[in-house]
């Protein structure tokens, strides 16, 4: 199974969201990595047919998706950054709904909805109401629905946004154990989801593709340019005007931070192990920009 | 795990669950409950706020009284179905779906028109029953219509049936104005707003004969059906008026439907699928 | 940053408004148009407005009332030409001949006339001895009440100006069209913060609470005020190009309406305050609106609850509207937004609600309950705004 977009555009006005990506999925995880306004989303939304591109197309084996239609939508499962629901229904029968337009038999829909919500921990509450529900419990629902269809292609636009470090964690595991024959796409901020499930990343910024691989090869792209210093609040301030600063920690009166940088920045600097974060600031710049 | 197909049935089976088990739909039909108790049991009630025809309740209330409760059930449960999906963003959830997009358009727009007919359905029964334990039950074997000229001569059961049929056409308008509306637009409150203003210049109308073309051919005529049965300077048959004012909207809902789905028949999800064995 | 400017954009920038307040009005002007030709409109009074004098020195001429009361109100312009001026007949004679739309215009004319006179007459009879009968009835506060109307009246002309028309402008039709254009665009005021989550955010700034509360109020009435100016103006313009301007003002006891009411009022005063009626009511009906607006998350339901609230009333007042007083039965109709935004009913008719020993006018009651209403809808409407749960 290979999903590809080709030469992929979407233009909104003058702006160019999306600017000729090509992109071959096979099966695995793969994470989409940039900052804000970077397109992930359009891309997102392109590659599961909501939004028409301006030029190019994505295609599965070949076909293109827009002629598959609905049977592309039968091995798709996708979760929005905004998800939308029905306040006045519960969860288990907001589920019921989605599965009867996933197009699932009712037996099987209801024993894959107690599955999904014990696997997502909702059970104890799968006849709430979802108005009563909290942001990291609604994100949890749309995780669920992306799965009652147990489809072939994953994607999901910002999973783990507002669900606390156990619950990323179960999200993490579950989609490691799914990407064994699954195409699953994810797009975050929190790098260090990506960093721990991620067989591949792809660095989107301004709506083109700066790098896409493993985030072996990507941490090797700033091996030796990174480096930990300890400094004072007026060197920090002048430093952040030169160099992309990653982490920066407060302690006492001076702060300790992780400068990225191809020359060594400073005399008394040490260097440090590099972290996809690290990537992530060397390619889209830190608090400088 | 096997992935069972589910039918487009149980789609539409759902989606009208949704309806039906709206909020909007419970608060308008216990309106209706207070009110049609008031109109059979309450002469206080009845000589205050109603105008009785022919000392039928069950007409009176059929006639002139329900269509009023079942056009805010449309107003307010159906503007949404469109309108909200967008507004609340689940409508992109539901086009990565199997029966999404266009699918999932035909099965609304089914469900809407089924809907109405529950809720149609389900007035005229719970009036039957209200008005048979009332002081004037109906009487189905008796002629209480005589209409004047026309030569018009039916039994109560067959007048109350004829009502039923046209009204149904008269909702089934308003109802694909207001999904046309819905489809349209990304608020629910614009095909309220829309239905709401049809309804309202319909009324307007009906009540003063402004242009007689737009008296005959008015919504009301349908929904009061015991009016079209009485001749009128365009039609001097009742026959003629039923069938050009029924054909009408017909035709009219038909254009809405299509105005609706815009292309949404093109496609349809096939039962068997290659890419399932991936 | 003008907060009032900010808010007010934000109702006025919605098309949706302005698209069906436009179709809105289009339609009503269809409506109002398609009189203009009515034979009624371009005859009838206009034809004899120019001998308005003469027809009220005919009535009021006693040998006239003589011959008219004798004749029980009913007579033909023949029976009274060799009593009245002549120029009444000089001026339908003008006339003779003409025909439009199937009516003989000069015949239609004269039996106007004649209408005029013997409903002027019947008028001042009826009145008269209505005066009788009070002076001698029991010292009621009703029948005190009507005394005091009918002895205070200015003295009745004959109906020939377009006041009966122009006062019917806010008689129900208006007012609904001003409502329904208000509460689309003040439904979504509070409801439309909660679904964009932003009521979480305005409470926890520094003008978001008190301060904005006042500054939506103050745009909402900005913006319903507008609305009734738009609305008032452009029925004006339609009655004007349609009926004419009232050539002069006359006591609305003079008025087809208003027959036999115990109204001491001018159709111009009383129009005026329609006018005002208008604006007060369009203004409480958006502290309701608001205040349902601030309770409701989705701003469908709030139109729709704001919506039935208004026709409730509307229907409830128009159930009730024949006759004078008012009673526990009537009262919610009478006091009702849309009877403030109309006053046809409780201004025109002089409606008044007898408590222990006193008539009380069924305006002022109406005056007095909307401001309430509108006080409370206020405090309610802060209360839900600022008690809101944040949701998801």
């Amino acid at each position: 199974m290979q999903l590809r977009t080709n030469n992929l555009t979407k233009n909104f006005g003058d702006k160019c969201a999306v600017d000729h990506v090509s992109l071959t999925f096979e099966r695995g995880v793969y994470g989409l990595l940039g900052p804000n306004g970077a397109g992930k989303t359009t891309l997102m939304r392109m590659l599961v047919d909501v939004l028409p591109p301006s030029s190019g197309k994505v295609t599965l084996d070949g076909v293109p998706i827009k002629e598959l239609g609905a049977k592309y939508r039968d091995i798709l499962g996708y979760m929005p950054q905004e998800i939308g629901y029905y306040r006045d229904f519960t969860a288990r029968r907001f589920l019921h709904y989605l599965s009867a337009l996933k197009g699932l038999d009712p037996e099987y829909a209801n024993r894959r909805i107690d599955e999904l919500l014990d696997l997502v921990g909702l059970a104890d509450v799968k006849n709430k109401r979802l108005g009563q529900f909290s942001g990291g419990m609604i994100r949890r629902i749309g995780i669920a629905q992306a799965l009652l269809n147990d489809p072939k292609i994953l994607i999901l636009d910002e999973p783990t946004a507002g669900l606390d470090p156990n619950e990323r964690i179960r999200f993490r595991n579950i989609l490691s154990e799914l990407s064994e024959d699954r195409i699953v796409i994810l797009s975050t901020h929190i790098v260090s989801d990506v960093q721990s499930i991620a067989g591949q990343v792809i660095l989107l910024k301004e709506g083109k593709v700066i790098n896409c691989d493993t985030t072996e090869n990507l941490r090797r792209l700033v091996e030796g340019k990174v480096w930990l210093a300890t400094v004072d609040h007026t060197r920090l301030s002048q430093l952040k005007k030169h160099y992309p600063i990653g982490n920066v920690l407060q302690k006492d009166d001076h702060f300790e931070i992780r400068i990225v940088s191809d020359t060594k920045p400073l005399d008394d600097v040490t260097p440090a192990e590099p972290s996809l974060e690290d990537v992530f600031v060397y390619v889209f710049g830190g608090e400088e920009e | 795990m096997n992935n069972k197909r589910g039918s487009r049935g149980y789609l539409l089976r759902t989606q009208l669950r949704a309806l039906v088990t709206d909020r909007g739909t419970l608060y308008i039909f216990l309106a209706y409950i207070v009110f049609a108790f008031g109109a059979c049991f309450s002469g206080n009630f009845r000589d205050t706020w109603m105008k009785v025809i022919n000392g039928d309740i069950f007409a009176t209330l059929t006639n002139l009284y329900m269509p009023f409760f079942l056009m805010a059930a449309i107003l307010l449960v159906i503007s949404p179905i469109f309108a909200g999906d967008k507004k609340s963003g689940m409508e992109e959830i539901g086009d990565t779906c199997f029966y999404g997009k266009h699918a999932w358009k035909v099965c609304k727009v089914q469900a809407a028109f089924l809907y109405i007919f529950v809720m149609c359905s389900a007035g005229y029964v719970f009036t039957l029953f209200m008005s048979l334990f009332s002081k004037t039950p109906p009487n189905f074997t008796q002629r209480v219509f005589e209409f004047g000229n026309s030569g018009v001569v039916m039994t109560n059961a067959q007048f109350y049936l004829f009502s039923f049929v046209l009204q149904y056409i008269g909702l089934l308008f308003l109802t694909s104005i207001v999904l046309a509306a819905s489809s349209k637009s990304d608020d629910p409150i614009i095909p309220l707003a829309v239905g709401a203003c049809l309804c309202g210049f319909e009324l307007a109308f009906d009540f003063v004969v402004f242009s007689p073309i737009l008296w005959e051919f008015n919504l009301f005529r349908l929904l009061k059906p015991f009016t079209i049965l009485v001749p009128t300077t365009l039609f001097t048959s009742p026959l003629k008026a039923i069938l050009a004012v029924a054909s009408t909207f017909m035709v009219f809902t038909a254009l809405l439907v299509w105005v609706t789905l815009n292309g949404a028949l093109k496609e349809e999800p096939k039962p068997q699928l290659d890419l399932a064995q991936h | 940053m003008n907060l009032v400017g900010t808010e007010f954009k934000k109702i006025v920038s919605k098309k949706y408004v302005w698209i069906i307040a436009l179709l809105v009005a289009l339609a009503y002007a269809y409506l109002i148009l398609n009189f203009a030709n009515n034979f009624n409109v371009i005859y009838t009074k206009n034809a004899l407005q120019p001998v308005f004098q003469e027809i009220m020195d005919a009535a009021y001429n006693p040998q006239v009332q003589e011959y008219v009361t004798k004749k029980g109100f009913n007579v033909t312009f023949e029976e009274i030409q060799p009593m009245i001026s002549p120029k009444i007949a000089e001026t339908i004679e003008q006339y003779q001949g003409k025909v439009y739309e199937g009516y003989d215009v000069a015949k239609e004319l004269k039996e106007e006339a004649a209408l005029r006179i013997e409903s002027l007459v019947e008028r001042n009879v009826r009145i008269s001895e209505s005066i009788e009968e009070l002076e001698n009835a029991p010292d009621t506060p009703l029948n005190r009440y009507f005394l005091q109307q009918y002895t205070h009246m200015p003295k009745i002309e004959p109906n020939l100006t377009r006041w009966d028309n122009w006062i019917d402008i806010n008689k129900t039709m208006l007012p609904l069209i001003i409502a329904f254009v208000v509460l689309l665009g003040i439904s979504g005021v509070y409801s439309d913060e909660y679904a964009s989550k932003m009521h979480g955010i305005l409470l926890t700034t520094k003008n978001g609470r008190s301060k904005l509360f006042w500054n939506k109020l103050l745009a909402s009435c900005l913006f319903a005020a507008m609305t009734v100016i738009i609305f008032q103006v452009f029925a004006a313009l339609l009655y004007t190009h349609v009926y004419g301007l009232p050539f002069k003002n006359t006591p609305v006891n003079s008025l087809t309406t208003f027959y036999m009411m115990p109204n001491t009022m001018w159709a111009l005063q009383f129009y005026v305050c329609q006018l005002i009626g208008s604006l007060l009511g369009a203004i409480v009906l958006t502290a309701v609106a608001l205040c349902i607006s601030s309770f409701c998350r989705s701003s469908l339901v709030s139109l729709f609850l704001s919506g039935v609230y208004f026709a409730l009333g509307t229907i409830w007042s128009n159930t009730f509207e024949v006759g004078f007083i008012s009673s526990f039965a009537s009262l919610p109709g009478e006091l009702s937004t849309f009877s403030l935004m109309s006053l046809t009913d409780v201004l025109g008719n002089a409606k008044v609600f007898i408590v222990g020993n006193s008539a009380i006018p069924t305006a002022k009651l109406t005056i007095v309950a909307q401001a309430i209403i509108f006080i409370v809808a206020i405090i309610l409407n802060y209360f839900f705004y600022t008690h809101k749960e944040m949701g998801a």
